[in-house]
């Protein structure tokens, strides 16, 4: 099960919510669910069993989501930055316009200016869009995807995979088929 | 009726139509061809025309890179070295306070390598083969599966081109000592080998030296080309004066490359004249 905890402001909704329920659970059976309009709010989404560890966290400046009981939400959120993480470690972090968080899942899709960071060795994904898909553990981006190092520039590609650290890069086929 | 003036017109107007098509296609074809892969910040290292890849960091300062391409084309700059090949799986890497430099490269599939070097005598060597790789620590290139090997001069002072099945070489540095007659510093070529080398003495004269055998070494620090197994040597150049079949034949090579002496070891060795004499200790000429 998918556990999240919401931290933020939250205001009284004056705007359709913006969540995808077609992909996502059906939310008439179970928990009932809360919609918001927040501003500053911050979320993580921790992954199913015991070990609930921390798949990626974001913080915003807006965002319209709705939640459930058992902290699973879905929704748009605005100007965000945040982290993904791999077995609980923090990988890489992420600023863009927007994100949005698919109600039932644990894929966190990016899009809007979206750069991604590593520190160590430093490394920059830069590229229209972007998901993280924590299941498969990597990024799939989208749109004059561009990775820069110290060292060299790889790009602009169309569509390329990359795992949460940046450290293998590859076009989806030839990086799912790799050793 | 026909009339001619339309005719004309429109025929004009096909080919324009044509000609623009072509040269879209042109276009396009080129900025495919442009695809860069990677490309190190003062363009050193540029990978380009690839179809996949994946590229993996191995460490802060080192990267391996799998690539396929139509064909993958790899450029070295400071080694003055452009390979082509339909797959590629190499490492680059960065030494300390150092620039990016491509470390190790394992060609496939319709390799070519094109290494340049020099400025006033810019020297050239291709090499075609089935797979190759290359190690700059050693500066080693060895290929496999049917290799050609044609090496030039911007004067046309010399041209070296040879077939076989195989063969390893140690180039030069690009920084290559001024005696260098060659970009190759040592190698060697076997398996049915056919070797034609064509030169042009300071005189404006030239000759060729045709060969097949088994094997070619080149050793440019000692000036000598050896040729082994079931030589057999014709050509023009002033140093024959006839055919020669010998199991092991040496070529001496002056300061400019150009074919001085020969010698002739072995039997049967039915025919050899040099310009020299033999030194001492030298074989049954």
């Amino acid at each position: 099960m998918i556990a999240c905890i919401l931290l933020g402001c939250a205001a009284p909704p004056n705007r359709p919510i913006y969540a995808d329920t077609k992909q996502g659970k059906d939310k008439t059976e179970g928990n009932a669910t809360q919609s918001a309009n927040m501003r500053a709010g911050e979320a993580r989404r921790m992954s199913d069993g015991s070990s609930k560890q921390t798949l990626w966290a974001i913080a915003w400046n807006t965002a319209e989501v709705e939640y459930d009981d058992n902290g699973d939400f879905g929704g748009g959120m605005f100007e965000v930055t945040g982290t993904v993480f791999r077995q609980g470690k923090p990988m890489s972090g992420f600023a863009a316009k927007e994100a949005t968080a698919t109600y039932g899942s644990n894929k966190l899709s990016i899009r809007g200016n979206v750069t991604i960071t590593v520190l160590e060795p430093k490394t920059t994904l830069k590229c229209r869009e972007i998901v993280w898909n924590p299941d498969d553990d990597r990024y799939e981006a989208r749109g004059s995807v561009i990775v820069d190092t110290e060292q060299y520039t790889l790009g602009p590609f169309d569509a390329i995979y990359a795992s949460a650290d940046l450290q293998t890069i590859g076009t989806p086929e030839t990086f799912i088929k790799q050793p | 009726m026909t009339n001619p003036f339309i005719s004309a017109t429109h025929t004009k107007a096909m080919a324009i139509g044509l000609f623009a098509l072509c040269g879209l296609t042109l276009a396009s074809f080129a900025q495919n061809a442009q695809r860069v892969l990677l490309k190190d910040k003062d363009s050193s290292v540029v990978i380009t025309n690839y179809t996949d890849f994946v590229v993996k960091r191995l460490s802060a300062k080192s990267t391996r890179v799998v690539a396929n391409g139509t064909p993958l084309i790899v450029t070295w700059s400071r080694d003055g070295m452009v390979m082509k090949a339909a797959s590629f799986d190499g490492t680059v890497a960065t030494p300390e306070k150092g620039k990016l430099e491509l470390e190790t490269a394992a060609l496939t599939k319709g390799v070519e390598v094109e290494v340049t070097r020099g400025t006033d005598l810019k020297r050239k060597l291709e090499l075609d083969a089935g797979s190759a790789r290359y190690v700059a620590a050693d500066l080693s290139l060895t290929l496999q599966s049917g290799l050609h090997l044609v090496s030039t001069d911007s004067k046309g002072l010399q041209k070296v081109d040879v077939k076989g099945s195989a063969g390893k070489f140690t180039l030069y540095a690009n920084s290559a000592p001024k005696t260098a007659r060659s970009i190759v510093r040592t190698g060697s070529i076997s398996g049915g080998v056919t070797f034609v080398m064509t030169s042009k003495a300071a005189d404006g004269s030239s000759g060729t030296i045709t060969a097949t055998c088994q094997t070619v070494t080149m050793d440019d620090p000692e000036g000598k080309v050896t040729l082994q197994g079931n030589v057999d040597i014709t050509g023009d150049d002033p140093i024959l004066v006839g055919d020669i079949k010998a199991n092991r034949v040496e070529i001496l090579l002056d300061a400019q490359g150009t074919p001085d002496e020969i010698r002739v070891f072995g039997t049967p060795a039915s025919t050899a004249v040099g310009k020299k004499s033999t030194p001492p200790g030298g074989g049954n000429r």
